[in-house]
């Protein structure tokens, strides 16, 4: 199977589309080289000669290449692109993609910057209702900090979920280390947001004292509590396919 | 009987797929073998360029697919299971047409009308 996943990774790994759509060409062609070798095997009795007639009859990856290039979409394309930047990449750690993730935020919390210096220039002075430029560069900063970092969080704990529930990468299968990682991802946006509002806001305190109410309370709790939810429906979803793409875009194909 | 491959197809390919899809939903493999018996064996593809055909025919609404059935029993790896739309049962049609009037031109340029 290995030399014909060879085969295949050969003709798909240069089209330009995203994850997705290069893992079905994977399958798709794959399962077809195994019925065209299972065909040859019934009709020539001979393990060597099935594949190399397997092999020819599926063609050329080069020219496969070419064809596959052309029957791509657009948005496929823009896939591509978008997964060379931001998707995973063979041989990274879950750390390094992961940071290239919290990345994104923080170039588009980074953009913004212009705008709030020049909201902060509007100010009238003396105007005690408005924010100073110290308050809102300090806020800026808060979020230039906070956002990427929860998006690094979130993505680690959604590696490790996966990992841990289809005991992938080395990684020991257990459901109880899915639970424990979805606690933590129940615990993030609490204490960061804690720590978010404590370095951009200041007063801590007395927002405490406005906002701790038992509704509040119990609202805030019952809205965390979608955090760890979404996460292992999102691991249980789009794991295997992650899953699928690193063991194929990982393969040493010789070239 | 001579067998008729690579450029001679190039282009016939998507209709014939068309017409295989006509007879039911099937996957690439069973797709290429109906193509196969009704051409008796003459017909000689590049396996794997079946794929893009497929590829540009669901592109083009012509055609829709999906994984087969998960729960059912297989073996190796899942294959995709294509079905003709409307559109397509349309194109298919056309293509007929087109077909016809381009043997009927060229058999007669040739002195071998259809």
């Amino acid at each position: 199977m290995n030399e014909f996943m060879v085969l295949v990774e050969r003709a798909v790994r240069p089209v330009q589309a995203g994850p997705n759509k290069l893992t079905r060409m994977r399958e798709e062609l794959l399962a077809h080289l195994m019925a065209i070798h299972e065909e040859e095997l019934a009709r020539l009795d001979d393990e060597s000669a099935a594949r190399a007639e397997a092999i020819r009859r599926f063609g050329d990856p080069v020219v496969l290449t070419a064809e596959l290039q052309q029957s791509v979409k657009w948005n496929d394309r823009i896939d591509a692109r978008l997964n060379r930047v931001y998707g995973w990449r063979p041989g990274e750690s879950a750390a390094r993609y992961s940071a290239r993730l919290a990345l994104l935020p923080a170039l588009i919390v980074l953009s913004w910057l212009p705008f709030a210096l020049v909201t902060a220039g509007f100010r009238r002075p003396h105007d005690g209702t408005a924010p100073t430029t110290a308050d809102l560069l300090r806020l800026f900063g808060g979020v230039l900090v906070f956002a990427p970092l929860i998006v690094f969080v979130l993505s680690m704990l959604s590696i490790r979920m996966r990992d841990a529930m289809f005991g992938a990468f080395g990684a020991r299968r257990s459901w109880r280390r899915v639970v424990g990682l979805a606690g933590l991802s129940l615990l993030a946006f609490p204490v960061l947001g804690l720590l978010f509002f404590q370095v951009s806001l200041g007063d801590i305190d007395v927002m405490a004292d406005q906002l701790t109410t038992t509704t509040s309370l119990v609202a805030s709790f019952v809205g965390y509590l979608f955090v760890p939810l979404y996460l292992v429906w999102l691991v249980w979803k789009a794991g295997p396919g992650q899953i699928r793409y690193a063991e194929w875009a990982s393969l040493d194909i010789g070239q | 009987m001579e067998p008729i491959s690579g450029d001679a197809l190039r282009g016939h390919l998507e209709t014939m797929a068309l017409a295989s899809l006509e007879q039911g939903e099937a996957h690439g493999f069973e797709i290429l073998r109906r193509l196969t018996e009704a051409g008796c064996g003459a017909l000689r593809l590049k396996e794997g360029s079946l794929y893009p055909a497929l590829y540009r025919l669901e592109k083009a609404g012509l055609i829709v697919s999906d994984w087969e059935d998960e729960s059912a029993p297989r073996r190796g790896p899942r294959k995709r299971v294509y079905r003709l739309t409307r559109r397509g049962t349309g194109r298919l049609a056309a293509g007929r047409v087109e077909w016809q009037r381009f043997v009927q031109v060229v058999g007669t340029i040739l002195g071998a009308p259809a």
